[in-house]
């Protein structure tokens, strides 16, 4: 697989919205550990 | 005057440092403001290591420190011309957009972090030994040997460095400190970075590195990992360099900074392996083995000895198995080894040591909060994931480029250490891998920030980034909620403890009955810093001098094992009194006596507490007195 390959056009357009979406999840999943504490804090808060 | 200490701490460390540099000859190799960081580092170290000499000496007086921060004022000569270009490089330094927010993100961290300066310590493993240590061997004008496991008999270079500042100017002066020194490790994080990337990615760098949960927790208190951060970053750095450049020196500073590591904690050993695995499969790897291992054995054997001497175990207990014939171990038996090995050391390793469960440690720990790893509370965040893919676009892209060969160093580095650290069946808390991580982060920088300029995905990488700063500031925000409310509020010192160590009601009542003389036995080890008079912390997994575990045989020997430590009194919680325990059994004897109960507040999260809902639980505790007559 060559960098001209990587960094074409067309496998840009995939990459873009890949990497975008990893971010996403990444954090989605890391934040889901502190879903007690972010809830309790909310609560707290009057938030919810 | 506490301010006026540690700034003359960090001057003298600055001059130790610049000394050090410039005896090596590794100082022209710096840029000016990477000298002052370096200097900063290793002169830390360099006060850890005299204050052991001073100790055993028996010199822990205020004009043995005064002299051994006097003396470091000397070195100061060589950091004068590094200061003025640092001076003129800011002066003519017009920011951005983008480095005026870093900067202003850094000013409230560092306002943050001095709000947890300003208040009295209340973490429990500073409370029990990484300040108590200190408090305790300054009382004493000496330094002594405690035969206790894990935290007792350990290397302690980097709690020595607190004495000076603790002797001249009190709890005040030592808090502000552990604050000055953690961003010692910062401002050599973002000098490292700036070889490699611009000023506003490496502010953003060092930005992620402050603000990961397991930094916000240990670098305000006495936690050891941040300082020894400093060392692994200057050790890598001058590996890298020594295996490039062939050059000896380079290999002296890594292993003075293998040495302070290595006199700081016992995973400093696994360090000095994968620093020697590195060294020996290179072109010079003799004459630079030879001088790693030289200098960092004369650096950061001095607690091996210490421990060798009153123990004949280096590693007190750890060789146990190994030299049970040999040695005579007087501080430790086959029943508490056992003892030891299952109850604690097993419990500290939540994974089993597999290949499967190494690589995917990284995922566990980020994503999962397992409770033996304290992987959320005291973790390192999202930004190896976030990044990982930019990351390994980096990697790829620069696959050919002979310039980052530093860093390929530096990342096999840490890879091998984290690798050993696994394998060799450590405790598996990822705070403990806080020392690696601003060597990993930056790597994981360098390279995302290539990746994501080849594929045009720098806005991605940044965004991702922000979100993940913006998660990492909430965490600390959360954190220094309670600082902030006690520095602003009519909360006074005792109120502000009260709310976040169990028992502490208790320690006040005895605190003010108890005579300097008399010798408190204890198990919650937190309290230790805080009770006035000597406290023997009779944990009854890691010390062996008295037996209350529920192995104890005859109460009669317990007593005597009371006495022989010379025991007045007890602070316990009630349930360690009851008939079912080799106490309880003292005192059904009628040789303890029970002077006083209390109901006490017990706390799951000293950072949470504002926010529970759920009333407070209480825990009832007892003082209680020793007989010193027949029963």
């Amino acid at each position: 697989m060559s960098d001209q390959f990587i960094r074409s056009a067309g496998v840009n357009k995939l990459l873009r919205p890949f990497l975008a979406v990893w971010i996403a999840i990444v954090i989605g999943a890391y934040l889901m550990q502190f879903k007690t504490i972010i809830l309790a804090i909310l609560g707290r808060l009057g938030v919810l | 005057m506490a301010v006026l200490i540690v700034g003359l701490q960090l001057i003298s460390c600055l001059g130790y440092g610049a000394l050090l540099l410039r005896m090596t000859g590794t100082q022209d190799t710096l840029r000016a403001d990477e000298q002052i960081a370096w200097a900063l580092g290793l002169g830390s170290g360099v006060i850890g290591w005299l204050m052991f000499f001073v100790g055993v000496g028996g010199l822990f007086t205020e004009a043995a420190y005064t002299l051994v921060l006097a003396l470091g004022l000397a070195g100061t000569i060589y950091v004068k011309d590094p200061l003025i270009e640092c001076g003129k490089s800011l002066r003519d330094w017009r920011p951005g957009r983008g480095e005026i927010v870093s900067l202003g993100a850094l000013g409230l961290f560092g306002a943050l972090s001095l709000a947890g300066a300003l208040v009295p310590p209340t973490d429990a493993d500073s409370l029990a030994y990484h300040f108590y240590l200190p408090k305790y061997f300054d009382s004493l004008g000496r330094i002594e040997f405690v035969p206790r496991a894990v935290d007792g008999a350990a290397p302690l270079l980097a709690q020595m460095a607190y004495l000076p500042v603790y002797g001249l100017g009190g709890e005040k002066a030592l808090t502000i400190w552990v604050m000055a020194n953690g961003w010692i490790s910062a401002f050599l994080l973002f000098s490292l970075s700036r070889r490699f990337l611009s000023p506003e990615w490496s502010l953003v760098t060092t930005l992620l590195f402050i603000t990961v949960p397991a930094y916000v927790y240990g670098a305000g208190a006495g936690q050891v990992e941040v300082r020894i951060s400093i060392f692994v970053m200057i050790a890598a750095f001058s590996l890298s360099a020594a295996v490039r450049t062939g050059l000896v020196r380079h290999a002296v500073v890594c292993g003075i900074a293998v040495g302070f590591f290595m006199g700081s904690k016992y995973t400093g050993l696994l360090f000095a392996l994968a620093c020697g695995l590195i060294i020996v499969i290179q072109r010079r790897w003799f004459i630079h083995g030879a001088v790693l291992t030289g200098v960092s054995v004369l650096v950061g054997s001095q607690w091996f000895i210490w421990n060798m001497i009153h123990t004949g175990d280096p590693v007190f207990p750890m060789m146990f198995e190994l030299l049970k014939d040999a040695v005579d171990y007087r501080y430790w038996d086959a029943l508490q080894h056992r003892i030891f090995v299952e109850q604690y050391l097993n419990i500290e390793k939540s994974l089993d040591i597999t290949i499967t469960n190494f690589f995917g440690y990284p995922f566990i720990a980020t994503f999962f909060d397992l409770e033996g790893l304290e992987s959320s509370r005291t973790g390192l965040g999202p930004y190896g994931f976030v990044a990982l893919p930019f990351a390994v676009l980096g990697m790829w892209f620069t696959r050919h480029r002979v310039s980052v060969n530093a860093l390929l160093i530096v990342g096999g580095l840490a890879f091998l250490f984290c690798a050993i650290w696994f394998f060799a069946g450590s405790p598996q808390r990822v705070r403990h891998l806080l020392p690696i991580y601003p060597v990993i982060l930056l790597v994981v920088s360098v390279a995302a920030v290539e990746g994501a300029r080849k594929v045009s995905s720098v806005p991605i990488l940044a965004c991702g980034i922000v979100i993940t700063l913006i998660i990492q500031f909430g965490g600390t925000a959360l954190f220094s909620f309670g600082n902030v409310r006690h520095l602003i509020g009519a909360n006074t010192r005792s109120q502000y403890i009260g709310d976040r160590v169990s028992g502490y009601s208790a320690v006040e009542w005895i605190n003010g009955r108890l005579r300097s003389t008399d010798h408190v036995y204890i198990e919650q080890r937190e309290l230790a810093y805080l009770i006035k008079s000597r406290v023997y912390l009779g944990h009854p997994l890691t010390q062996s001098l008295v037996k209350s575990h529920a192995l104890a045989g005859d109460p009669q020997i317990l007593r005597r094992q009371l006495l022989d430590q010379g025991i007045s009194h007890f602070l316990l919680p009630t349930v360690s009194l009851a008939d079912d325990n080799p106490l309880g059994q003292l005192v059904a004897l009628g040789c303890i006596n029970v002077v006083k109960s209390f109901k006490t507040k017990t706390l799951r999260s000293r950072t949470l507490e504002a926010f529970q809902r759920e009333t407070t639980k209480t825990k009832d505790m007892s003082f209680a007195k020793l007989r010193s007559t027949d029963c």
